[in-house]
């Protein structure tokens, strides 16, 4: 064997051995495992939904409703006419009340006498 | 990369997550509506009574049959049909009383010098003595059992009104007197804000005497009030006629008041540069 030929056939070998160790050109990377990226989104999802609920939950006794909030009361100068206000209002209220009171609240209209 | 499905996924979350918010502020606000007491009893009572009329349509219509017909499944259809109209007029009845029950104790824990507990303790006995009846109704199996029953309860109708319209006419008076109570402690606060606030010796001799005038009809309409409620509180199923009774008190309590907003204009009028 030529000095030529003995170099041709080394080569090859070792041609040989190298596509032995590499993957074959046309293999694709393999997949990652099916659903793991799905999964990570909905444990996230249920995750946000858990803490937005322990949030509002935790918050809730110390929470006052925005409807009631009052007013910042404009400071007066002299005195405090409003309780006077507020006495007089209680007793408009009582008074409206007895006014309207009862009339459409008689005994019901149910018939007694039922004949059969 | 995030798929279609994961994009919608996090998009149900955040859904979720708004509605969770929404509820959240909205759920006391509606709950706080729902739960007054006298609306709710007084909405029940009307659901009631428009069962009771709807029963008593086809009670009618039931009877009409029996009369033209008279076989066995028109009878059976009309006893049918008074089992049900009687248990939904005991149940009205029931809810009425309920109804000014709440609202006798809903008045009767503010500060008066009257008291409905006598008032309270007849409703409570009474919807004790419906509800007996009402048990006795399912027993119901003849034509002859359901003119006993439907008989039973009307026997006790002038007990029943009475009952109502003692309860009516206590809680008007009992509110008129409250009225009057807030009055005559806003008169004793003026007196006190006249001595410690008016300097001069004219002016505050003049508001005291209009506050003293003002405090003798606080009396004056107290002892008005105090006979009216002993008027109510005489509202039996022996009265003559408790309807007539009670539009009595009802008439004297309208003039009542007027005797309060005349008495509110006074105090307005004296409350004048005086401050609370």
């Amino acid at each position: 064997m030529s000095f030529s030929e003995k170099n041709i056939d080394q080569q090859s070998s070792f041609t040989q051995d190298q596509s032995e160790l590499l993957p074959p050109p046309e293999a694709k990377p393999k997949p990652k495992s099916p659903g793991g990226n799905k999964k990570l989104v909905v444990i996230g999802a249920i995750l946000l939904v858990t803490i937005v609920s322990l949030v509002l939950i935790l918050t809730q006794p110390t929470r006052t409703p925005i409807q009631e909030t009052p007013p910042e009361p404009t400071p007066i100068p002299t005195a405090e006419p409003s309780r006077l206000q507020q006495s007089l209002n209680s007793i408009d209220l009582l008074i409206e009340l007895t006014n309207q009171e009862q009339e459409l609240f008689l005994p019901p209209p149910v018939d007694m006498k039922i004949t059969l | 990369m995030p798929t279609a499905l994961h994009i919608s996924s996090f998009k149900t979350a955040v859904v979720l997550s708004v509605a969770l918010i929404i509820v959240y502020l909205f759920f006391p606000v509606t709950s706080r509506s729902l739960t007054e007491p006298i609306t709710q009893s007084r909405q029940d009572y009307r659901y009631q009574l428009e069962q009771y009329q709807s029963a008593y349509q086809d009670f009618q219509l039931r009877k009409t049959q029996n009369q033209n017909l008279q076989t066995f499944a028109t009878q059976e259809q009309l006893i049918n049909s008074t089992r049900t109209l009687l248990e939904h007029r005991a149940e009205v009845w029931w809810t009425y009383l309920q109804s000014l029950r709440i609202e006798l104790i809903e008045i009767d824990s503010a500060t008066t010098a009257l008291d409905s507990t006598q008032t309270i303790e007849s409703l409570v006995l009474w919807q004790s003595i419906i509800r007996s009846h009402s048990t006795a109704i399912p027993r119901i199996d003849s034509i002859e059992a359901s003119g006993i029953q439907a008989n039973y309860l009307n026997s006790l109708s002038p007990d029943l009104n009475a009952l109502a319209y003692q309860s009516l006419g206590t809680i008007r008076v009992v509110r008129l007197s409250q009225a009057l109570v807030a009055q005559e402690s806003l008169i004793k606060e003026l007196t006190t804000a006249a001595q410690n606030q008016i300097r001069n010796t004219q002016s505050l001799e003049i508001r005291q005497r209009g506050l003293t005038q003002a405090q003798n009809r606080v009396v004056e309409i107290d002892s008005i009030i105090q006979d009216l409620y002993t008027d109510t509180m005489e509202i039996n199923s022996d009265s003559y006629d408790h309807a007539r009774s009670f539009q009595r008190i009802i008439t004297q309590s309208n003039q009542i008041n007027l005797e309060l907003t005349s008495l509110r204009l006074l105090i307005v009028e004296l409350s004048q540069g005086l401050h609370l």
